[in-house]
Formats: C-alpha cells, sequence, structure tokens
C-alpha cells in the first residue's frame, strides 16, 4: 500500500516539521514512510508501529538530518508503506510548519486511485497580494510517464494551455504567479485544470501560497474530476438530482473569539466557485450560520456561471446585506448544482486586510456514517475546534468520539443533529472546563493531543455526516485547516448464516454483515438491506420476505437482497455509495440428529480380546433451532469417521438405516469395542455425518468413546 | 472473511471412515432355542478388527419368517440377534452374555452369503418399574436404575427413568441386583438387595423408593 503526499515548500525541507500516520485498526500496522526525491529517488525512514486510534509523528526534519542529509534544501513527497486488510486502516498526513511564522499546511495522503482512468485535477488560483508566492505542486505516483495537460484560466474563463510529461514517481512545482504572467492572463484569481488522459489516479496535486512578509498562508484545496462522474456514484440515491459540496467553517466578519485573533480583527469571507466546464452552469448557495447564541440557514444568490469561469463570492457583502447574520461567527456553506460532481469545484477562505490572521475550508460532498479524524492539539498556543454536520434530510444522531492515551482512552459525546445542523466541539473548552462526556468522563486537565472520530448512529449503512477541523496556532494567529478520512464498508457484504439452514415448513431469520474499511470490524448491516428487496433463486423451495427464509420443499436454492452502502475498499479519494447484493445458498431441511433421551447404557461384550461401552438413545431429527423435525418415515442413516488421534485404535466401523417415528426420533445405539479397553484412560473422537430423506444435514455430532463412556455432542 | 455456516463450525480430521466401497449381501434367519424363526426380531453385525470398532444404528429387524438381509463390507463380523419385546435381551450387553446364544462368526468377500443362522440364547423377563419418592411418593425423573450380576459386579446395565419416573429393561435369565441412584437422594435398593432373576419371557413390575438426603 502506498500513500504518497507533495511537500513542495520553498523552506528547505529540513526546516520543515512532519507529522504522519495514524492507525483505525484492530491491531498494531507497521508504517515505514519513505521521502522521494523530486527525481523520484526513495530514502526509507525508520519504521514505525502504531497502535489503533494512536498517533504517531515522525519529524522529517530530524529523520533527513539522520538518514538522508544530501536532502536538504531539496523537496519532494513522503510515501507511507504498509501491510494491512484495508486501505483505510491508516490515516496519513503531512503537517508543514514554518517554525517561527505563522505559516502552515495540513495535506493528508492519499493512496493511488483506480476508480477511473481518464480525468483532471482542478483547482483555483488566488494572488491575494503583490507579493504572496505560490507553488502549483504535481506528484506522480505512477511507474510510468504521466502526460498531462495543465489549462490555466482567469476568472472570465479565458485560457492558456500547455503539456508536462511526469517522469515516474517524480514531483514537479510551478509557481502559478510566473505561469500566469508568462501566458498574459491577468486578475487575482482563476482556475487551473490538469487533465490526465490515462490514469488520472496516478497524479496527486497541491496548491499552496504563503507570504512571509506579512505571515500569510493559504491550501488552496483542488479536486479530482470524473468527466464520466454521476451524481449517484458520488452522493447515493438514484433519485437524488442535486449534487451538493460543502465547506464546514468558513470564518465568517465576526471571528470566533476561540480563534485567537487581535481584539478587533475583522476577516473578509470570500468563496471562489468555479465552472469546471465547458457549458454554462447554474449553482445556488446556501450559508448554516452560528454565533454563541444562534444558528440559522441563509440561502444565498443562484451564480450563473459561464464556460470555465470563476467567481468571487463575497461573503462579507452578504453579511453586510443582512443575508447572514453580522453576529455570526461561523458558516457551512454548501453548494448545488445539477451537473456532474465537480462540474462545479469551489475554495473558501477568511482572511484580515493584510492577511496576517485568517483560515480557510476545505470544500466536500462527501457524505458518510463513519470519519475517522487525525491529530487535534491543545496546549498554550493551540486549540482545535472540530465540527460534524448533518447533509441528509433526516435527524441523525451524531456521535464524536475523542481518542487518547496512545488511543487507549475515550470521550464521546452525542447530539442529534436536524438537517444542516452542526456539532461543534472545542476541545480546548471541554478540557479547559472539565465537560463531562455522555458517560460522565472528563478530559484529563494536562491532556494536549488525539485524535477523533466521527459516527452516523442513525444511518450507519450510508451515513450523511460531513466534517471539518482547525488547528489554531494563537502566537501566530494561524488557522490551518485538517481533514479526515472518509471510512467505508467493504463491497462485499455477506449474508451471515452461509448456507442458511431452514425447515421445511419453517422459517429462519437471515442476517448481512459488512468490514468497516477503516476499523476492520464486522457489523450487521442488515437494516441498510432493503426490506422488499430479499429473494431466492427457487420459489418452490424457498422463499424470502425482508430478511426471512421459509422453506416450501426440500432442496437447495439461494437467497439475495440489495441495498446501498458507503463503500471503504476501493482505491479512491472518496468513499462512494454503491448498490451491494449479497447472497448465499439456502438449504431446506432439517439441520441436525440429536438425543433427546438415553434408555440405557452399560459395559458391552465385545469380541474376543476387547472390551468396551454401549449406550441407546433416542435421536431426534431437528431444525438448527432444535425443534423437532416432526415428520414420521424419514429414512435415517448415518456415517462414522474416526478421528486422529485415535488412542482407542478403533479401526472399523458399522452404521446403517432407519426410519423416524411421528416426532421425528428413533432409537439408536451407540457402541465401541477396542483391545486396550478396559484399562485404557484415552478416547477417540469421531464425527457422525446425517443423511435424512437422502439430505445430508449440515451438522455433524462429535462422538467421543471412551473405555467407560460414550458422549455425544457432549452430552 | 468470516462466515458462518449453519452457526456451528467442523474442526475434526478424519482419519477413517465405515465401510464404505462394495457391499455384499449377507442373508439369513434368527431362530430361537428351538429353532423356530423369530420375525421381528433384530439383527446386527459387529465388525471384529484388530484394534477394535466403533457402530451406531446398525439394528436391522427380520421380517415374518424370521429372514434378515444386510449389506456389508468386506472383512469379519459376528452377527448377534436380540428381541427384547419376546424377552430376548440385549446380547451387546456385558450382563447378557450367554453361551447358549448362536452368534456365528463370518467373512465376507465379494461373494454373496446365504443361510447364515442364528439363534437366541434363554429368554429372560422384562422388567418394567417406577422410581419414586419415599416421602411424598412423587415420580423422579431422573433417576438412574442398575442392574447388576452380583456374581461378576463389571457386568451391569444402567437403565434411565422417563420423566415420570419410568423405566424398563430386558433383563438376561439370572439373578440381578437392583439398585436406584438420582440427584438429591440417597441410593435405593430393591427390596434391600434381594436378588431378582427373571425367565421365560416373564414380566415383572416393581417400585423403587428412595429417601432424600
Amino acid at each position: 500500500m502506498n500513500y504518497s503526499r507533495p511537500t513542495g515548500r520553498r523552506k528547505p525541507v529540513g526546516a520543515l516539521k512532519c507529522k504522519c500516520a495514524i492507525t483505525f485498526a484492530h491491531g498494531d500496522l507497521t508504517v515505514t514512510p519513505f521521502l522521494r526525491a523530486a527525481d523520484g529517488t526513495e530514502f526509507p525512514l525508520p519504521p514505525v508501529t502504531i497502535a489503533p486510534n494512536e498517533i504517531r509523528a515522525v519529524d522529517v526534519s530530524e529523520a533527513i538530518t539522520k538518514s538522508a542529509p544530501q536532502l536538504k534544501g531539496l523537496y519532494g513527497s513522503v510515501v507511507f508503506r504498509y501491510n494491512s486488510e484495508g486501505m483505510r486502516n491508516l490515516y496519513a498526513a503531512v503537517m508543514v510548519y514554518d517554525q517561527g511564522h505563522p505559516i502552515a499546511f495540513h495535506m493528508d495522503a492519499f493512496a493511488q486511485a483506480t476508480d477511473y482512468d481518464a480525468g483532471s485535477r482542478e483547482g483555483t488560483w488566488w494572488l491575494p497580494n503583490a507579493t504572496a508566492k505560490d507553488y502549483l505542486v504535481l506528484t506522480s505516483k505512477s511507474q510510468q510517464p504521466l502526460r498531462t495537460t495543465l489549462r490555466l484560466f482567469d476568472a472570465a474563463g479565458k485560457s492558456s494551455a500547455q503539456q508536462i510529461v511526469l517522469q515516474p514517481k517524480t514531483t514537479l512545482r510551478n509557481s502559478v504567479r510566473t505561469l500566469i504572467q508568462r501566458a498574459g492572463l491577468t486578475g487575482a484569481y482563476g482556475g487551473f485544470k490538469i487533465d490526465v488522459q490515462s490514469k488520472v489516479g496516478s497524479l496527486d496535486t497541491a496548491y499552496l501560497l504563503f507570504d512571509e512578509i506579512v505571515g500569510f498562508s493559504a491550501l488552496m484545496k483542488t479536486f479530482d474530476r470524473n468527466p464520466e462522474g454521476k451524481i449517484e456514484q458520488r452522493l447515493g440515491f438514484p433519485e437524488m438530482k442535486t449534487w451538493t459540496t460543502r465547506a464546514p467553517m468558513l470564518a465568517l466578519t465576526n471571528p470566533d473569539p476561540s480563534l485567537g485573533f487581535p481584539a478587533g480583527a475583522t476577516l473578509q469571507p470570500e468563496v471562489f466557485v468555479r465552472n469546471a466546464t465547458a457549458a454554462p452552469v447554474a449553482v445556488a448557495l446556501r450559508f448554516n450560520w452560528r454565533s454563541d447564541t444562534k444558528n440559522g440557514s441563509s440561502i444565498g444568490p443562484t451564480l450563473q456561471l459561464a464556460p470555465y469561469e470563476t467567481r468571487l463570492v463575497d461573503v462579507a457583502a452578504l453579511q453586510r446585506s443582512g443575508t447572514i447574520p453580522d453576529q455570526a461567527n461561523w458558516a457551512s456553506v454548501e453548494l448545488s448544482s445539477s451537473g456532474r460532481p465537480n462540474d462545479i469545484m469551489a475554495t473558501a477562505a477568511s482572511y484580515d486586510r493584510t492577511l496576517r490572521y485568517g483560515t480557510q475550508t476545505p470544500f466536500n460532498d462527501q457524505l458518510t456514517f463513519h470519519w475517522e479524524g487525525g491529530e487535534w492539539r491543545v496546549d498554550a498556543t493551540h486549540n482545535s475546534i472540530i465540527t460534524a454536520g448533518n447533509g441528509g434530510s433526516a435527524a441523525a444522531k451524531t456521535l464524536f468520539t475523542i481518542y487518547y492515551d496512545s488511543g487507549k482512552k475515550r470521550y464521546d459525546l452525542e447530539q442529534v443533529l436536524k438537517p444542516h445542523e452542526q456539532m461543534w466541539v472545542d476541545v480546548g473548552k471541554l478540557i479547559h472546563d472539565q465537560a463531562p462526556d455522555k458517560n460522565g468522563l472528563l478530559l484529563p486537565p494536562d491532556l494536549t493531543m488525539g485524535s477523533y472520530e466521527l459516527q452516523d448512529l442513525t444511518d450507519r449503512g450510508v451515513g450523511n455526516l460531513f466534517e471539518g477541523k482547525v488547528i489554531v496556532d494563537k502566537t501566530y494567529g494561524h488557522v490551518a485547516y485538517g481533514c479526515a478520512t472518509c471510512c467505508g464498508w467493504n463491497a462485499s457484504p455477506w449474508m451471515y448464516y452461509d448456507p442458511i439452514g431452514v425447515g421445511l415448513g419453517a422459517t429462519s431469520t437471515q442476517g448481512v454483515w459488512d468490514r468497516d474499511n477503516c476499523t476492520s470490524q464486522d457489523t450487521s448491516v442488515l437494516e441498510y438491506i432493503l426490506d422488499s428487496s430479499w429473494n431466492t433463486g427457487n420459489h418452490a423451495i424457498a422463499t424470502a420476505s425482508d430478511a426471512v427464509i421459509t422453506g416450501v420443499a426440500v432442496g437447495s436454492t439461494t437467497n439475495s437482497a440489495t441495498g446501498t452502502l458507503t463503500i471503504g475498499n476501493i482505491n479512491a479519494l472518496r468513499c462512494p455509495q454503491a448498490p451491494v447484493t449479497p447472497s448465499g445458498p439456502v438449504n431446506v431441511a432439517p439441520y441436525q440428529v440429536e438425543p433427546i433421551a438415553t434408555a440405557s447404557q452399560f459395559p458391552a461384550a465385545c469380541p474376543s480380546g476387547q472390551a468396551g461401552w454401549n449406550r441407546n438413545v433416542t435421536n431426534q431429527v431437528q431444525y438448527v433451532d432444535g425443534t423437532a423435525y416432526a415428520y414420521s418415515g424419514l429414512t435415517v442413516s448415518d456415517v462414522l469417521s474416526v478421528s486422529t488421534p485415535n488412542t482407542l485404535g478403533i479401526s472399523g466401523t458399522q452404521t446403517g438405516t432407519t426410519t423416524t417415528t411421528g416426532d421425528g426420533s428413533f432409537s439408536d445405539n451407540y457402541s465401541v469395542c477396542s483391545s486396550v479397553c478396559p484399562s485404557s484412560t484415552g478416547q477417540t473422537d469421531a464425527l457422525q455425518n446425517w443423511t435424512v430423506a437422502a439430505y445430508p444435514l449440515p451438522h455433524a455430532n462429535v462422538i467421543v468413546y471412551k473405555c467407560g463412556s460414550i458422549t455425544i455432542d457432549g452430552n | 472473511m468470516p462466515k458462518r455456516i449453519g452457526g456451528f463450525a467442523f474442526a475434526l480430521a478424519v482419519l477413517a471412515s465405515g465401510h464404505a466401497g462394495a457391499q455384499t449381501a449377507v442373508s439369513g434367519t434368527v431362530v430361537d432355542p428351538r429353532g423356530s424363526p423369530v420375525p421381528g426380531a433384530f439383527v446386527e453385525a459387529l465388525p471384529i478388527t484388530k484394534g477394535g470398532f466403533a457402530a451406531s444404528l446398525s439394528w436391522k429387524k427380520t421380517d415374518d419368517h424370521g429372514k434378515f438381509s444386510l449389506s456389508l463390507g468386506e472383512g469379519r463380523y459376528e452377527i448377534r440377534a436380540k428381541d427384547e419385546s419376546e424377552g430376548y435381551p440385549d446380547p451387546n450387553a456385558l450382563l447378557s452374555v450367554n453361551a447358549d446364544a448362536l452368534f456365528p462368526e463370518i467373512s465376507v468377500s465379494d461373494r454373496e452369503l446365504r443361510g447364515i443362522k442364528v439363534r437366541l440364547g434363554p429368554k429372560g423377563g422384562t422388567l418394567d418399574g417406577d422410581v419414586r419418592d419415599k416421602t411424598t411418593e412423587k415420580p423422579i425423573s431422573k433417576a438412574k436404575i442398575t442392574i447388576r450380576d452380583p456374581r461378576n459386579p463389571q457386568a451391569f446395565v444402567e437403565v434411565f427413568a422417563d420423566k415420570d419416573g419410568r423405566f424398563q429393561f430386558t433383563v438376561p435369565p439370572k439373578a440381578v441386583v437392583v439398585s436406584v441412584t438420582a440427584p438429591g437422594y440417597e441410593t435405593g435398593y430393591f427390596e434391600n438387595g434381594r436378588e431378582l432373576d427373571l425367565s421365560g419371557g416373564e414380566r415383572r413390575t416393581i417400585t423403587l423408593e428412595v429417601e432424600p438426603r
């Protein structure tokens, strides 16, 4: 498994801090990070073993000094390699800090995506002042040269294109400011598109900008676009006609005091909305705002975007006009269109006029039932604010969990979120105020770091949660956002009983289970399978209704059902919703033969030189739940298979046939003779396989033979 | 990916299976001590092997003429018979061993064997009974009745009372001692340990009383 992430800062790499890796798997995960130079040369770092929900940091500066001093002053990417059952067992991010300056970037690592071949990476460029520097970083994860076309657009959609070939595993960085000047484009913002005709999932991109003079930095999220993408692949249900993407934490004009900005600081919230297509597109905006005491929802403007146009939405102006209340501190921004996913893309940023103080919030269309978050920090100079929002159309009970003490301890908050509502967690406040969690537990007052998790308890099959996190650096007034990784189910849920046995005329309840690709936990997903979708392959043998299988005639067929789940075990940047169809065999027949009474037992009269035991019982043909398969005249036969170790030295077996009485019972005798009896204290086990009415039963009895006893299935 | 197989898992390694493969027909007649055919008797073939054997579900009923037919794999067998309803006890019990019975030993190959004669030993008797609480007279359902040869204590039979405290067993034509145990009760003896001797198909009904501990 390769996770990679470009680290394209201008500063010498040795001056950067890189933190990475958190694991959600049940067991420890050993991850080997590799520094990959711009030319693709790899330098391994010592492996890191991470416990479940633990965060481990690798200081790249130190690692370079120790292991690869030749990389000082250079740039490249980081690769995380590990062996694990699920790709999403690991969350990794590169956190780049310019020590002593209000400049920081958090970049998540992604595996190579293979869910589509031809597509593009899309973004917006922004040059907020004359001195800000910027880098558009391209990294190839491919083993083959990656042929790309970089197109730059001004705000109106006028463009310039150039071909770029990325050699295998190389990293390239370009200044958009320089490229724009060369292309004759103008303006302070616009868009870019990097087209890739094949293996687009091998391309990773980042666009970052900074100004060390004014103390400004921003990471403008880039997006993947599948030109054939469909709304139902990204947002779930075929009936959905509108694609929505959300930015969860847009800081509004009046900044939240918890951001630690100086008194009087006023932000200019802006949203860059870009049409990534050659056709006009309409986009609707909605702002779900909140202050300390109130929250609400405001409908924003509907934009008509020309082909490739980038439009700046002045959110501060919407506050001034009263569309969004002046006193509101935050808003989640919803952007909806009827086109394909990521035909529209957007980035949001809020900075004061000097650019010294501010933050951004990335847009994301992902909704899921489970998010695993990275690191949060709370200390004298940092705070973390985390949010979970309900992007669905019904209330969602939401569980927010903080993990700390190397993932061994947890702190849980639960809240029911209405549609569009957000849960807002100021981690520093929870610690400072010693607020109890839902179980009355407190976070330690000296706690400084941990990880987090979000779960939709109402819909754990698909889920409707979106998330966001910012880490506030109070010293420098800088706020960096970080993302969580979406979790999903394996694409192949399974029938719990496989095969399921059901009696003639009786019913058995089936289950459907699946594995969370982050935690590797197996869980029932039955409630996300459509009740009406259950069916069998042959209604003359069995029928199915809402997970209840009814036996109609002795025989075998199949049972199946369909549902929709959020899928996590695919090589994609997100966790798409997809239809699933679990299936398995059905056997309509009795399940087992078990003794219901012992009539007698005694030392056996054995052939010369042998001794042994005899037991006469009443056996009964039964369903899987132990009730009688009450049919008379059924022909019953058995076969004994002697197992190892065979301490009694049994070398022959003899079995026969009989018929059942009205309650499915029949008399049976079990006997054993051995040349090592009666003195031996050992035993020989055997499997007794049954055939009833020519149908082999799923359950075999375990017979334990001793010189002085015979037990059947432990009795 | 873990899957449930009907809720159970099988884990034992198989060493040897029963007499599979070619089966040879073996037929004959069950007769009483006077040589008369016994309809409704039960016949079985016990494998004679060097180390020993295990068997189950192995009795086959004779027809109206006392005739039986078995399908057996290659090997040596002892053919045994019983008719407990008529007082011929289960020959598999050490308690019931009787030298007057003729249980022939046969060798089965690929050739059909006919005319096998199996002679029952002398009739014993049917012992019916019930077990009661001596104080309350209520039946005791989980009682174990032991029928033992007082001259050979290794030869005994344990019979289990049903839910109504009743039991039944065909005893061989010899003197036996009958005792009873049940959870929470002292061990009880039929008529303080007096020997009981049933023969000729006699039927005897007894009551065993036990005292609470």
